[in-house]
């Protein structure tokens, strides 16, 4: 019984690789060392990363995740992107954090019912980290969109920034 | 002459709890490795060649498993060696899920331990001071997945003997199992539960018997219990200083004094094991 055990976790995790895939990138060949240049003709975005919720709030975390809060909670200063055709926020999100080297831990948009990716960690900040109705949240243009990050396609001109939320927005603007 | 086994049920008990719960709240590699050996040790005295290797491939796989699973799922800690899927494979993740794989297997060490250190009787002289029904149906429910298993060995014997499995389809002889395996957990659900009548009709739940106690709670038991109590209080006290944490950067790994006090309980069934078999020997010799 416990070799048929075996077997079948076996095939599970068999059949969560075969449908997941297996990209294997070297830590040089994933981490952008150039971003898209700015011409004059491209279509431009704007990102920004930060936890400002968490300053002055570090005791809600662990002791080993303080360190990773910014003094000013800018994790990521407002900068400009290339918008290429079709780009989501979290498209946006992915190339922005790989040229700056930001840790990013994200549920793929196969892995959910809402078929969008979900942000889990940005930075060692993980959703749960500062409490229950902690985690991530963003907006475009000062708006906070109902839909996952990866299901939001971008416009030019438009404004991101992630958030990272105490109380489920509620401290950031964003309540439901 | 003092074997583990022979200690006191209600020590047994919280011993080995005690052990679960710091394995599993404070993560401490260390602890973790040292249980599983010590353990491993412990189990393996009262086995013979074939169960140990079995249960060393066993536990070997298992291991391995959790280990895939964690470094496919788990994408947290500081120091990036590869990327798979677009996410971080690092060397925290790596440790991690080696800790993990050992703590699973420790537990189920542990678990087997258990099932040596508490037979039945066991079971019902520490549950029936409670309630006598609650003893009966939790030894009951402890036998029932012993009963099958013997009886899913017996059967399966039998119907190899008669050429039951002679199939050449594959899928059949599996179909064939698990008819049997159904019908012999069944079976033994069945005949398990029916004791409970007949020990109900022995006057077990009537009230008038009074019962002899077998175990004895010895000086040994008190001060062992004590010390568990003791020690527990003072990690829990401490849980933020000796917790374990893997991200996003490993936590140094130092032996806090605390410690030494779990190292001597973790090795404690080993050496009262080992003490006993010599003194056994040594009485031997000299008839």
């Amino acid at each position: 019984m416990r070799k048929d055990l075996l077997i079948i976790a076996s095939i599970i995790l068999l059949i969560t690789i075969f449908f997941t895939g297996t990209k294997f990138q070297s830590v040089e060949e994933f981490e952008l060392t150039h971003i898209d240049d700015i011409k004059a003709d491209s279509e431009i975005v704007t990102l920004a990363i930060d936890s400002k919720s968490l300053v002055g709030n570090e005791h809600l975390l662990k002791p080993e995740l303080r360190e990773f809060v910014p003094k000013d909670g800018i994790i990521l200063k407002r900068k400009e992107y290339v918008l290429r055709n079709g780009d989501t926020v979290f498209d946006v999100l992915q190339r922005a954090t790989r040229f700056h080297k930001i840790q990013l831990e994200f549920q793929g948009a196969n892995d959910n019912v809402f078929k969008s990716a979900y942000i889990q960690g940005i930075n060692y900040l993980y959703e749960f980290s500062a409490g229950a109705n902690s985690g991530w949240m963003y907006e475009v243009n000062g708006e906070f969109p109902d839909v996952g990050v990866s299901r939001y396609t971008l416009k030019n001109g438009d404004h991101i920034e992630f958030h990272f939320t105490k109380n489920l927005g509620k401290d950031i603007g964003g309540e439901f | 002459m003092l074997t583990f086994h022979q200690f006191h049920p209600l020590t047994l008990t919280l011993y080995y709890l005690f052990l679960l719960v710091i394995l599993w709240l404070f993560k401490a590699p260390i602890v973790i490795f040292l249980l599983f050996i010590s353990l491993f040790l412990f189990w393996s005295i009262s086995q013979n060649r074939k169960s140990i290797l079995n249960e060393l491939v066993f536990v070997a796989s298992l291991s391995g498993l959790i280990m895939l699973f964690t470094i496919y799922f788990y994408h947290n800690g500081a120091t990036p060696i590869f990327y798979l899927n677009d996410q971080a494979v690092t060397t925290e993740v790596i440790f991690y899920s080696i800790v993990m794989a050992v703590a699973v297997a420790a537990t189920w060490i542990t678990w087997q331990a258990l099932i040596i250190s508490f037979p039945m009787k066991k079971i019902i002289y520490l549950t029936s001071n409670r309630s006598i029904t609650l003893a009966i149906a939790l030894s009951n429910f402890v036998r029932w997945i012993p009963n099958g298993k013997i009886q899913f060995q017996k059967v399966m014997e039998a119907q190899q003997s008669i050429g039951y499995f002679s199939s050449q389809s594959k899928f059949e002889r599996m179909y064939k199992t698990v008819k049997i395996w159904m019908n012999s957990y069944y079976n033994a659900f069945e005949n398990t539960f029916q004791k409970s009548a007949v020990m109900h009709e022995r006057g077990f739940k009537s009230g008038k018997r009074t019962h002899f106690q077998h175990y004895r709670f010895r000086k040994t038991d008190c001060i062992i219990v004590v010390s568990i109590l003791i020690t527990f209080f003072i990690m829990v006290i401490n849980y933020a200083q000796l917790r374990y944490y893997f991200f996003p950067l490993r936590k140094e790994m130092t032996v806090e004094p605390i410690y030494w006090l779990v190292f001597v309980f973790i090795s404690l069934p080993i050496i009262i094991q080992i003490k006993g078999w010599v003194q056994w020997h040594y009485y031997k010799s000299k008839i």
